[in-house]
């Protein structure tokens, strides 16, 4: 075949150029370290990389998420190790309250004592997180969940937030609670001697139906009527007892505020009631710890009988039981879910090792591959070189002197 | 005597003029499109002297050039090829560059948005967590514009460079034209074979030169002239009539351009059958990758907006209203044809997204009504009742309002194009993301039963509010197995007005305003159930929980595919497409190679071979010359002897 010298010439700068290109290439990637600089380079690797470094960035966003549940967790901890020690504390007075031969003063000194520390567990019921927020307000975290406030004479603590538990998202599939709301930690709990109150009335509120003397108490349906037509000034009421259908107080002179006391039980009315107006007052089934505080602190301080002020107590210190156990119930689930996070936050990792090495061999260059095929490729530039230089030199032209 | 002589200066002449064409073919040995030329020495006609044929020395034949026309047509046709996948490769290749900056793509924002999601969630009343994700948001939408923004850059520059390509077509067919009427008109005088080999090259240059821009065929004439033609056999060049092409706004598109060729009886768009050379790589990459490509990122960009604002508008923001679209973009792009003669307009709404395609679409009026063709050439099935003005095809829904359309009349329908470029985030103010869900439940402290309410979901936004409100519902249980409602209540496929007894069932689901509740467990008489607006619910991360969890979830191109999914096959089809574009180019390239080379080793100079022509001939030269002092030796000794 006959070859033109342009030919030559053409075949050896085009051997070179495609040598040189492929060394080039392979520079990159040895230099980079990376074996996908462009989604040509491999297109299926380079979507298959992408859909790798989300989960890398998922897992990375989870890790941060379980810390930030931790710590909210921490939180809610330190508040449950304060109210278990709160409870202790109680327990002690209560005792040391039941002894018969206390005298007035020691008894409202323990009193004294009861009311500051409800005091304690309201602010740790108005605990703040890290983030200042309120940690037991279930989704309403900007306002105090517990505020103290007087209806009629009856002190008692209203709870402002709801029953929302917030959840954080700790792996591809799974979500922890990192809070418990005011309502469950210090409300629903569960009591015999819990009691519930309604009104049929627009002009007058009845407070939060207490027991004030457990001794006297009997559980049952009592209505506070006030159902005598032409009552003008004073006005006057019934208390009715709904089960034996009978008026266990009659024509009572009804006074602002004031305690209305029966059975055992105390209430109290603000406002003005009408005539048909009924407060009805009932069994209940859960009651607030703070209340059960409020009562052994109203025990403590209100002069009550020996007997009254051991029945009281019995009552608290069952009150008190249940309220420990569910504490330390939710302490122990607490734990746990903190371990959870652990073992979340190590798997995580783990799979975060083994997203990184499935990247990594896609993504990287192998080294000694790339290696030793750059050392293939240069041979191949230099014997390209040397044939050209070889073939080049000789012409007839050389000849012709 | 003066015969031997004759003959001899007729062989000085001949080799004379060999030596020149050798040295000719030396100048010439880097010439871009030169053949080797080469002298035909023919013997002279002999005389009858005496009895016998005298030969009567040589003389110059003609020069030809090496040629062979099988070859050339074939280095021309591989050459266009070549040209369009050299073309197409290297814009692919700017597409390829533009998403290979593995920080500057679309995927790292993507994630960053999604983390600042769970971010708000990890603490949702932070204003902090809420501003730093709408300017997230706000970088992830500027990446969709930087890319957007280089694919613009490369539209309007595959533009520009189908009009200098075509300018150049008419500019070269124009040249060739001329070279026609040069070669022509000097082998009007002398015989075929004695055409200029120079001219012939020339021309023969220019239409390679062509045949790098468009894909042409040749036709020779008998006086050597020759047409040329492209497309489906239009002709551009016929002896020496110029037929030119144009660039203009496409009638169905303004935006887009059309190449017409201006024939000899109309002009009509040609774009579609130019396949082939520069040209052809310019349209296909726009019409195959560019176009594509740009579509899918509007998807992917349409997608992200939409699902996300959806689940937006199912939550409530820190105000305690109801959320509002997070980010906006523009609807589908409709183009009416410059050539309607209806008044019919119009409008478009993207009703499911993950029905989306990547196509545009064709909208034409006929009297069978109308008919929606994909630019992959599908025919969609619309129902057919005429006549209509709601049409519901791929996820689009079309109105068509005003006055009747006429017959003829067509529309272009670009649904997700301008989706990358339009993309913002319009939400400003952190307290408006709305992170909450809109209702929250709860059970009456009282309640001596232990039914239990589930936090509730929503299944109807729009339905959530009456007047304004998320209005408060309870549920009072009348019995342990029946209970009443404030609010008008679906379940178990019956509706109950306010106040009507219910019954109840464990794990029953209830429908009310749009949201719907579980209840379980045992009931006691009186026990009471409550559901309202969770304004105030600064805490709650229900919502942006489920924001932030969509970015897994399959949501997408007909509910295959994550976000990432879409993206990472938009940036598949990219690479994909430029590295098949560089395969198939390489392979044309060594294609291309063996027939330059096959040619060349026909038509190209060896320096060799023309230094072994050198010798022959100046020996030959030299040899010529003795006869001549030969013969003066001859005349010498005879004038000698005379003496």
């Amino acid at each position: 075949m006959r070859i033109s010298t342009a030919q030559i010439y053409l075949q050896g700068v085009e051997s070179f150029g495609h040598q040189q290109s492929k060394l080039a290439i392979l520079q990159r990637k040895i230099s980079t370290g990376v074996r996908l600089n462009n989604p040509s380079d491999d297109p299926a690797a380079s979507s298959q990389v992408l859909g790798l470094d989300q989960t890398m960035s998922r897992q990375k966003q989870y890790q941060e998420n379980i810390n930030s549940a931790d710590t909210r967790l921490k939180f809610e901890e330190g508040a449950f190790n304060a109210l278990e020690k709160i409870s202790h504390r109680l327990r002690e007075l209560a005792i040391q309250g039941n002894n018969g031969s206390m005298d007035h003063f020691s008894l409202s000194a323990i009193g004294v004592e009861v009311e500051s520390i409800l005091k304690e567990m309201v602010s740790i019921g108005n605990m703040r997180d890290a983030n200042g927020d309120f940690l037991f307000g279930g989704y309403q975290n900007k306002n105090p969940p517990f505020t103290t406030t007087l209806t009629g004479s009856i002190n008692h603590v209203v709870y402002n937030g709801d029953e929302g538990q917030s959840f954080i998202q700790i792996s591809e599939t799974r979500q922890i609670a990192v809070d418990n709301s005011g309502n469950e930690v210090f409300l629903k709990l569960a009591s015999s001697t819990a009691l519930n109150e309604t009104s049929n009335s627009k002009t007058a509120v009845v407070a939060p139906a207490t027991v004030s003397d457990t001794s006297l108490y009997v559980p049952g349906n009592y209505e506070i009527r006030f159902t005598v037509p032409g009552i003008t000034a004073p006005i006057e009421y019934n208390v009715y007892d709904v089960a034996n259908a009978v008026n266990i107080v009659t024509a009572a002179a009804y006074s602002d505020s004031s305690a209305i006391d029966f059975k055992g039980i105390r209430t109290s009315i603000t406002g003005v009631p009408v005539t048909g107006n009924v407060f009805t007052v009932s069994q209940g089934k859960n009651k607030g710890m703070f209340e059960s505080v409020q009562s052994l602190a109203d025990t403590m301080n209100g002069g009550v009988s020996n007997v009254q002020r051991a029945s009281n107590v019995a009552v608290f210190l069952g009150d008190l039981d249940i309220f420990l156990d569910h504490i330390l119930n939710l302490h122990t689930s607490i734990g746990g879910r903190m371990n959870n996070l652990q073992s979340q936050k190590e798997s995580n990792e783990t799979y975060m090792l083994d997203t990184q090495t499935a990247i990594s061999s896609l993504r990287d260059t192998d080294l000694a591959n790339a290696i030793s095929q750059l050392t293939l490729e240069q041979v191949t530039l230099d014997a390209a070189q040397a044939v050209f230089a070889r073939i080049t030199s000789s012409s007839l032209f050389n000849f012709l002197r | 005597m003066a015969d031997i002589l004759n003959i001899a200066v007729s062989g000085l002449l001949s080799f004379q003029r060999a030596l020149g064409t050798t040295s000719h073919n030396i100048a010439n040995v880097n010439t871009e499109g030169f053949s080797r030329q080469s002298v035909q020495i023919s013997a002279n006609t002999p005389s009858f002297l005496g009895g016998s044929y005298v030969g009567t020395g040589a003389h110059v034949e003609s020069i030809e050039r090496s040629y062979d026309q099988f070859l050339s047509t074939e280095v021309r046709d591989i050459s266009t090829a070549h040209a369009r996948l050299t073309k197409y490769a290297e814009l692919a290749g700017h597409i390829d560059d533009v998403l290979a900056d593995p920080q500057g793509g679309i995927s790292p924002a993507l994630h960053n948005l999604f983390n600042s999601f769970h971010d708000v969630a990890d603490d949702p009343a932070s204003i902090t967590a809420r501003s730093e994700m709408i300017s997230t948001a706000q970088s992830f939408t500027d990446r969709f514009h930087n890319i957007s923004a280089r694919f613009e850059q490369l539209a309007e520059n595959t533009r520009s460079e189908i009009r200098s390509v075509v300018k150049g077509i008419n500019s070269l067919v124009t040249a060739i034209r001329d070279t026609n009427f040069s070669i022509s008109e000097a082998s009007g005088s002398v015989k075929p074979t004695q055409q200029s080999a120079d001219l012939l090259d020339k021309r023969n240059s220019l239409l390679t030169e062509l045949a790098l821009k468009v894909n042409i065929s040749v036709v020779y004439s008998k006086n050597n002239s020759m047409s040329i033609f492209i497309g489906n056999g239009q002709s551009v060049l016929t002896g020496t009539t110029v037929n030119t092409l144009a660039v203009k706004p496409s009638t169905s598109d303004p935006a887009q351009d059309v190449i017409v060729y201006n024939g000899p009886f109309n002009a009509f768009d040609l774009s579609r059958q130019l396949q082939d050379g520069e040209l052809g790589g310019l349209l296909s990459f726009k019409s195959n990758l560019l176009i594509p490509a740009s579509n899918a990122l509007g998807r992917t960009a349409i997608g992200v907006a939409e699902v996300i604002n959806t689940q937006m508008r199912a939550g409530m923001d820190l105000n305690g209203n109801l959320g509002q679209d997070f980010f906006s973009y523009n609807d589908a792009q409709i183009f009416s044809a410059t050539t309607n003669t209806g008044k019919a307009t119009i409008t478009s709404e993207f009703t499911t997204v993950s029905a989306l395609t990547t196509s545009d679409y064709d909208l034409a009026y006929s009297t069978a009504g109308w008919t929606i063709t994909s630019d992959k050439g599908r025919t969609l099935s619309v129902p057919n009742t005429n006549p209509r003005t709601i049409l519901a095809f791929e996820g689009l829904t079309l109105t068509i309002n005003g006055a009747a359309a006429q017959v003829g009349d067509s529309f272009t329908i670009k649904p997700t194009l301008s989706g990358a470029e339009s993309i913002k985030v319009i939400e400003s103010d952190p307290r408006l993301i709305a992170a909450a869900a809109p209702i929250r439940t709860s059970r009456s402290l009282s309640n001596m039963g232990s039914v239990f309410i589930s936090a509730g979901t929503i299944t109807d936004s729009k339905a959530l509010l009456t007047s304004g409100e998320v209005p408060a519902v309870n549920f009072t249980f009348t019995s342990t197995t029946s209970f009443t409602s404030n609010a008008t209540v679906l379940t178990g496929g019956v509706i109950y007005v306010p106040t009507t007894v219910i019954p109840y069932s464990n794990k029953m689901k209830i429908n009310v305003n749009g949201w719907q509740v579980s209840l379980t467990g045992v009931p006691a008489v009186n026990d009471r159930l409550d559901v309202q607006s969770n304004a105030g619910g600064t805490g709650d991360n229900r919502n942006v929980l489920k924001i932030a969890n969509l970015q897994n979830q399959l949501v997408l191109n007909g509910g295959t595919a994550s976000f990432q999914d879409d993206y990472g096959t938009f940036v598949g089809f990219v690479g994909s497409q430029t590295q098949s574009a560089n395969v198939s180019r390489d392979a044309q390239g060594l294609l291309l190679n063996q027939v330059v080379s096959q040619n060349a080793s026909v038509v190209g100079v060896n320096l060799d071979e023309e230094a072994a022509d050198l010798i022959r001939y100046q020996q030959a030269y030299q040899a010529a010359a003795q006869v001549i002092n030969t013969v003066k030796t001859l005349f010498d000794t005879l004038i000698q002897s005379t003496r």
